[in-house]
């Protein structure tokens, strides 16, 4: 038993062998075990059998001479004993034979014919068989009617040894050629078996060393190891799915980790602008104040000549210009960046806008004593534009050009129509912007050199607008600049319709005031110096102007005054413009009085709140004496 | 072999030798009494196969009315065979059936017998028996020579100093009986009917 244990343990067992190998090995020791196992019980049992049918055939045989022989042994006749002993010459295994008296005389005897001295028994021995190597005996008495008359004496080759020889070289034989079958058929087998499971390892090995889990086994059978493949697969694939997956996440974490480390870095330099922008914003609105207060004092002073008088007015007038533009372009900032920017797009002529851009522009042009060229396409162009945008946008982009091109410069604004675009070019020859600042030009509080920055005006947000603006418009802005030192060019893009009924129903020019008839005029402000100054503007017009500052006296001056026009404030103390507008609106005398909001607030939300409440038109602050004057010019029908 | 050698009375040296040969087959017991007498040797030779021929004839069904009928043998010219034959059948039975042997003299003391031996001296009444017998179930046995022409159908003879027998088939089957071919095969000479 620890043989087979060790058997057990070392062989079967042993990883060292392949599968093949183990399975021929089962098929040879099966095979093995089995011939031998049928081979020794078959050649026992034919043994066996030979030794019976021996047996019985010799005790036959000796009884057919016994009782043939009766007669001869009763009568005497050892010569007929002797001719029926020498019938056994048929049989040639039977090598003597001898028959006995029974008395225990040899009677007859008989010798094969090639065998020489043969040795007979003395005496007879009683009945059987005696086996004596390669030599059976047999003694078979002959009784004739209930009487011994004699015995029958046989001697026969027994050929259990050459038999047990035959039959061990054909079963030999048949085993050898078993095996060799047996061989093939293990030959045959992996075919069927382990070839499967080789693929199977194969691919293994091949997915181990190449990381692909794309790979496949081919399945070719139907049993368990098809089975397998399947599952081997299947396995492959779910692996696959699970590599993938990771790496799709460590990808997506990458560039989500890439995208916050932008993110942080862009808030932190958009953070560093702001402060810079608000070191500007202060630098900037100082700066007219102390022109102002020079300019002030001046005022004060009496005996200033009269030129004096007039230069400080111009110089005051200039300042606060500028310092309006600052304002507005802070709050068009602040409208953009919160979404709040409204546009009021009408059908504009280009020439218009560029005319009114240009001549805003001239002051700082001329100052710079830069030469500016204006070139238009030949056959008038319309736009769907807001009017005022527009013009803001090509006076930035005029401005610009100015400030940033050195004194005695060249700027040049063309307009041409290309395909359905309009587009508009404004270059100029001053320090150009470097490759670097290109992209960024546009982004708020960008400006391309501080220290120059200092020299020139200017919040940094001008360009921004540009683009904010150009692009609620449905255009767009791109700047272009071969570098630092060759100037820049700034090119609008806006798509342009041209409709006569569109240019038929173009408004003439605003601003002729002259024209105004005089009205009565009711502001309603709790702003005291915005509305005094503007009452003051409006009386200079001829206008006749009652100014209150809160909802209560506003409807006991309008009752009293009965105006045509009603200029108010959302925001009044006392009583809100919503509901002011609804009392005057009921009121008897302001029944027919044109309601004008003025608000901080130009959300379409406002506007139709403003309009629920009774009012006709709706400004939106800063508000332009122009726009006063066109409204009183023109006011719309009740 | 001749015919004379056959009839004439052999030397004692002959006889003697004979009964050496007789003494081979141990068919009775040994006497050494008889040692000196070949021609009593001869004779109880010819009692046991007299005695033994029972068993190798078939007698038809009316020979035998019953099981236990015996079986009867008649010796006519050879008293001292016919005591032989009675010491040698003393005792003894064929297929069940007892033996009993008488002697005679008349054709008359032969008449249900089932065997007759014939004996030299009453040769010459051979055949009268014969036609006595004609379509009998009766064996008959002589030793003289050429008795099986005169209706013998058992002949002793001796040959080689051997007690040996010829076989007049054709007449034993004229007979209704019926010889084993064990003993013909070991008869001298069968003489066979002529279809």
């Amino acid at each position: 038993m620890p043989g087979l244990q060790i058997l057990r343990n070392s062989w079967l067992r042993g990883a060292r062998y392949s599968v093949r190998k183990k399975l021929m090995w089962v098929v040879m020791t099966t095979t093995l075990v089995a011939l031998l196992i049928a081979s020794g019980a078959m050649v026992i049992y034919e043994l066996r059998t030979y030794h019976e049918a021996r047996v019985s055939d010799l005790v036959s045989q000796a009884d057919l001479i016994g009782r043939s022989s009766a007669a001869a042994l009763m009568f005497d006749d050892p010569k007929t004993a002797q001719a029926n002993l020498a019938l056994l010459k048929v049989a040639p295994r039977i090598s003597a034979a001898a028959i006995y008296t029974a008395k225990g005389a040899r009677f007859a005897s008989y010798v094969r014919a090639d065998l020489a001295d043969v040795k007979f028994p003395d005496l007879p021995q009683a009945d059987g068989y005696h086996v004596e190597g390669d030599q059976i005996t047999v003694f078979q008495q002959i009784v004739d009617h209930n009487e011994v008359v004699g015995t029958v004496y046989l001697r026969a080759r027994y050929e259990l040894i050459d038999r047990l020889f035959s039959y061990v070289t054909i079963l030999g034989a048949v085993m050898a050629l078993s095996l060799f079958g047996a061989m093939l058929i293990t030959a045959w087998l992996p075919e069927l078996v382990s070839r499967p499971i080789l693929e199977i390892t194969e691919v293994a090995r091949q997915v181990m060393a190449r990381r692909d889990f794309s790979l496949r086994v081919r399945r070719t059978t139907v049993d368990e190891i098809g089975y397998l493949v399947d599952a081997f697969n299947d396995m492959l694939a779910e692996i696959g799915r699970r590599a993938q997956a990771l790496e799709e996440s460590n990808r997506a974490l990458q560039q989500e980790m890439a995208e916050r480390r932008g993110a942080e870095k862009a808030l932190l330099a958009a953070d560093q602008r702001k402060d810079e922008f608000l070191a500007t914003l202060a630098h900037e609105l100082r700066n007219p104040l102390a022109p102002l207060r020079t300019a002030l004092e001046l005022l004060q002073t009496s005996g200033t000549d009269a030129n004096t008088l007039q230069s400080a007015r111009e110089v005051m007038e200039r300042q606060l210009r500028r310092l309006v533009r600052l304002v507005n372009d802070l709050l068009d900032i602040s409208r953009i960046t919160t979404g709040k920017m409204t546009l009021k797009k009408e059908p504009i002529q280009l020439g218009d806008v560029v005319k009114s851009a240009v001549e805003a522009a001239r002051p700082l042009i001329e100052t710079r004593e830069h030469r500016l060229d204006v070139v238009l396409p030949p056959a008038p162009v319309t736009l769907f534009a807001d009017f005022t945008r527009l013009a803001q946008v090509f006076l930035n982009l005029l401005n610009n050009a100015a400030k940033f091109t050195d004194n005695c410069g060249a700027i040049k604004l063309t307009a041409e129509v290309k395909g359905g675009d309009l587009v508009v070019t404004v270059a100029d020859t001053g320090i150009g912007i470097s490759a670097k600042m290109l992209p960024v030009i546009f982004d708020m509080f960008a400006q391309a050199d501080r220290s120059l920055e200092r020299a020139q005006a200017g919040l940094g947000v001008g360009l921004t607008l540009v683009k904010h603006l150009t692009e609620l418009h449905g255009g767009t802005v791109v700047a272009r600049s071969d570098g630092v030192g060759r100037g820049s060019q700034f090119i609008v893009r806006l798509p342009v319709i041209v409709r006569p009924e569109d240019r038929a129903a173009a408004p003439a020019v605003p601003g002729a005031a002259s024209a105004v008839p005089a009205r009565r005029i009711l502001m309603a402000d709790d702003n005291e110096d915005f509305v005094d100054s503007l009452a003051m503007l409006l009386r200079a017009g001829g206008h006749e102007v009652m100014v209150v500052h809160d909802g209560l006296a506003a409807v006991a001056a309008a009752a009293e005054f009965k105006p045509d026009f009603a200029f108010l404030d959302i925001g009044l103390p006392k009583m809100n413009g919503y509901e002011l507008a609804r009392c005057l609106r009921g009121a008897p005398a302001t029944a027919h009085t044109v309601l004008v909001a003025v608000t901080g607030w130009g959300q379409q939300e406002d506007i139709r709140r403003a309009r629920e409440a009774g009012f006709a038109i709706h400004l939106t602050k800063p508000v332009e004496v122009d726009a006063i004057a066109q409204i009183l010019q023109n006011p719309p029908p009740a | 072999m001749t015919q004379a050698g056959i009839t004439t009375r052999r030397s004692s040296v002959a006889r003697a030798l004979a009964v050496l040969g007789l003494a081979w087959l141990g068919a009775w017991p040994w006497d050494g009494s008889a040692q000196d007498d070949a021609a009593a040797l001869e004779r109880r030779v010819k009692a046991a196969y007299i005695f033994k021929f029972a068993s190798f004839v078939e007698w038809p069904e009316p020979a035998f009315p019953q099981p236990s009928t015996a079986v009867s043998i008649a010796v006519i010219g050879d008293d001292e065979l016919a005591a032989e034959l009675s010491s040698v059948t003393a005792g003894r039975a064929v297929e069940g059936r007892p033996l009993t042997i008488r002697k005679t003299r008349s054709l008359e003391g032969v008449a249900d017998a089932h065997m007759v031996f014939v004996g030299r001296a009453e040769i010459a009444r051979l055949p009268q028996l014969a036609k006595f017998a004609r379509a009998k179930p009766v064996l008959i046995l002589t030793d003289a020579p050429n008795a099986l022409a005169q209706g013998s159908m058992i002949n002793f003879m001796l040959v080689e100093q051997r007690v040996k027998f010829e076989i007049h088939l054709e007449e034993a089957e004229r007979h209704g009986l019926k010889l084993s071919s064990r003993l013909l095969a070991v008869a001298q000479s069968v003489r066979r009917g002529s279809p």
